[in-house]
């Protein structure tokens, strides 16, 4: 079934690239942007601290975002922000706008203090009444509820439509985009903002080095001597709309997107099938619905995280069925940022199908063998009008979109 | 769009039991299924009332080894998705041919706290990977694609409002498209201490859920699992036990016959459902299963149960109500309401050739 192409008409980011699409599109096109480093805001004991890629905290407050809406959300809001003006919705839009928004912290209540703090209180031998009055204020959670992403953005705009929130680990961002795109074609909503947000944690940032797939260094997609990913945060946003819905408003048509694919390895829960199984399904769906062969695309921007078994999978992919088609990671500029990197690199593809060149593949050097294939390593013009961004999750879940090119962004 | 889906299965564990028998055996009793669960230090009492579930009829279905690394969250899931699969003897259907759809308002937390404690007693290196790869909400859909070789989509739902709904218009919506033949559309919540701790802070816990009391606080906290398996009308395998023919989001308009309701004495949401039940007839057995946000999808099985065991509910799960009103071919409205106000609903109507 060949879907209908939705109308891409607004864009939004923010990332450790940049505080917002245009300090981020020069940046994105040369493959130029900050190295990974530690940061205070992750406090650890690991003997070797792992770098990340941390949003400045000058770009949320320039955009006066109240201090204790939590930071995953702050992120939303100001990439759904972006997203919606660019496309010429203000807040007391008549439309009906959905929001479909992926996440991994995003949906955790991840206040450390506040669990330690009950568990402490919980393994004392007080007396339960000197217990009840020495325990912790549930404020945390309700903080947490309140603060929720898909809450602040939706109640921000004063979005009417349906709200999803999508946490299937690092494809969240886009399958939420897959799901938006559907609500459109089923009349559900009449126009959808999708992407995710994610924000750099503590218990994130412990979990992937207990993994043991976290790189001391900056990470290195694709390359020979890969060691692991870096953790990143941000948020990225597209808004879809029916191509009559936007014709008929006038708005600017930044992009398209044909179609999209979703499918499962069913092999490992911290594994990728080694002969990428299921992201092999999920990119001839997308493709299929698309109206697309492989040959149509003019390059792919791929997931990339730097671990050793995603960059394979995906390379066989890319070696077996995408044969030719140039690719890169940006994840060597932006690290991972889990739930957000799909919305985010929907955003990255966009910019590039737009500006007609992709940039090197940051961090990669020497192609490795088992990979047979290579991503690019310098700045590329591209051919043809079509691109495709993949994505690898956690668990086996894999996600593709096809993106057409648009107006100029 | 199609709004039509058949539902061919239907896979429930919670506190009443395993299988929908076994909820309908507890729809139709008096009393309520709570327990007292033994939660020292965490409440003042150091007990509360609650529905817990018990997931181990997972081990008659599966082998110990495959089970190994499977946390209870996700031994749920896998279970509520081979209950649905055995209900409509679909167990032989073609794995890339099924998507499954996860929807939770709680989440995986109690693997997630789990973790947290590995760090917080061993430090940040003697942190546990194996809680780690089950800590993300995705992890329970992931498991049970593994353990039942499903390879089409999948997608986790996490949020606290209209998680189910959402959940059904995402199955929907990917049979309408052709991406797959079935959908398992599993909903799934789990207790942890920090759930109780705050549950018991913001609202108590009753003994007994008296959702007709609606501006009462009577929630007590459940946790289980269902799933429903769904497909477009029509098709070759299995037999419709009932189907779903409409779908909205948003405060139903026009009036229906009868409601089956996701009230559970949550005074935040009880006024809403007053509103929304008017003086229709209504059912809402959530003394069966317990307060939780998914609960809605508790309701729609036990609505389904009965209508294929025949008899009526206990008098005191519903109001108005009409003795042999769940039937064949018969019609009810299922709505779903948040404490925001959102709410969503979808009309089923009772499979005719129910045995």
């Amino acid at each position: 079934m060949v879907n209908e192409p939705l109308a891409i008409t607004g864009l939004g980011c923010i990332s450790a690239l940049g505080p917002d699409v245009p300090g981020t599109v020069q940046n994105l096109l040369i493959g130029h942007g900050p190295m990974p480093r530690p940061t205070d805001r992750i406090p650890t004991n690991h003997p070797v601290p792992f770098p990340v890629f941390e949003v400045t905290d000058a770009w949320l407050q320039a955009r006066e975002l109240e201090a204790n809406q939590g930071r995953c959300a702050s992120f939303a809001l100001a990439a759904a922000g972006e997203a919606l003006t660019m496309a010429g919705f203000g807040v007391d839009s008549k439309m009906r706008i959905g929001l479909a928004l992926g996440t991994v912290i995003g949906a955790a209540l991840d206040d450390e203090d506040f669990y330690s703090r009950f568990r402490g209180a919980a393994a004392s031998d007080m007396s339960p009444l000197r217990q009840f009055f020495s325990s912790p204020d549930v404020s945390p959670l309700r903080r947490f509820f309140a603060n929720m992403p898909v809450t602040r953005v939706a109640k921000a705009f004063k979005l009417a439509g349906p709200l999803m929130t999508v946490t299937t680990a690092c494809t969240s961002g886009t399958l939420a985009i897959g799901q938006a795109a559907a609500w459109l074609r089923s009349g559900r909503c009449e126009a959808a903002l999708a992407g995710g947000a994610e924000k750099l944690s503590r218990l994130g940032y412990t979990g992937f080095a207990s993994l043991m797939i976290a790189d001391s260094a900056r990470c290195r997609p694709f390359d020979r001597t890969r060691l692991g990913l870096n953790l990143g945060e941000g948020a990225g946003f597209i808004v879809l709309e029916r191509e009559e819905s936007a014709r008929r408003r006038g708005a600017r048509i930044l992009g398209w997107l044909l179609g999209d694919g979703n499918a499962c390895d069913a092999y490992h829960l911290s594994r990728p099938d080694p002969n990428g199984r299921g992201l092999r399904m999920a990119v001839q769906d997308a493709l299929k619905r698309s109206s697309a062969v492989p040959t149509d695309l003019a390059f792919i921007n791929a997931h990339g995280t730097g671990t050793e078994d995603n960059d394979l999978a995906e390379a066989r992919v890319f070696a077996e069925y995408l044969t030719g088609v140039p690719f890169f990671s940006s994840k060597g500029l932006t690290g991972h940022t889990l739930g957000a990197a799909g919305g985010i690199e929907a955003v990255f593809t966009v910019l590039c199908l737009s500006k007609g060149q992709i940039p090197p593949s940051i961090g990669f050097s020497t192609m490795d063998p088992a990979c047979g294939v290579a991503p690019v390593t310098s700045v590329t013009s591209i051919k043809g009008n079509l691109a495709m961004s993949t994505s690898v999750a956690y668990g086996g879940n894999n996600a593709a979109l096809v993106f057409a090119r648009g107006e100029a962004v | 769009m199609s709004m039509e889906m058949s539902i061919l299965g239907t896979g429930v564990a919670g506190a009443f039991g395993c299988g929908w028998p076994d909820l309908v055996t507890a729809v139709q009793a008096e009393g309520s299924c709570s327990k007292i669960i033994s939660v020292p230090n965490v409440v003042p009492e150091g007990s509360l009332s609650a529905f817990e579930v018990d997931p181990s009829p997972i081990k008659q279905r599966l082998k110990p080894a495959h089970l190994r690394r499977a946390d209870r969250f996700s031994r749920l899931v896998t279970l509520g998705a081979i209950l649905a699969l055995e209900d409509g003897g679909l167990e032989q259907f073609s794995r890339e041919r099924i998507g499954i759809v996860m929807a939770t308002g709680y989440g995986a937390n109690a693997t997630s706290f789990q973790f947290v404690d590995s760090i917080l007693d061993f430090g940040d290196v003697g942190a546990s990977p194996i809680l780690f790869s089950g800590s993300g909400h995705s992890g329970g859909v992931s498991v049970a694609t593994i353990l039942l070789g499903i390879n089409g989509p999948a997608l986790s739902i996490c949020q606290p409002e209209l998680a189910f709904h959402t959940g059904l218009a995402t199955a929907n919506q990917w049979l309408d498209e052709g991406r797959v033949d079935l959908v398992l559309l599993v909903t799934v919540e789990e207790f942890c201490p920090m759930l109780f701790y705050g549950f018991h802070k913001m609202f108590g816990s009753s003994p007994v859920i008296q959702p007709f009391e609606w501006a009462k606080q009577t929630a007590a906290p459940g946790e289980g699992v269902t799933c429903l398996a769904l497909s477009r009308p029509g098709l070759q395998q299995g037999k419709e036990i009932a189907r779903v023919i409409n779908q909205g989001l948003g405060k139903p308009v026009d009036e229906a016959g009868l409601l089956v309701l996701g009230a559970d004495g949550m005074a935040c949401t009880g006024m809403l459902y007053e509103q929304l039940a008017g003086g229709s007839p209504v059912f809402a057995p959530a003394a069966a299963y317990g307060s939780m946000p998914t609960g809605i999808a508790f309701a729609l099985a036990a609505a389904l149960g009965l209508a294929r065991k025949g008899g009526s509910p206990h008098p005191a799960k519903v109001l108005r109500f009409e003795s042999g009103v769940f039937q064949p071919g018969g019609e009810f409205r299922l709505v779903e309401c948040g404490s925001s106000g959102q709410a969503a609903w979808s009309d089923v109507r009772v499979g005719l050739e129910l045995g």
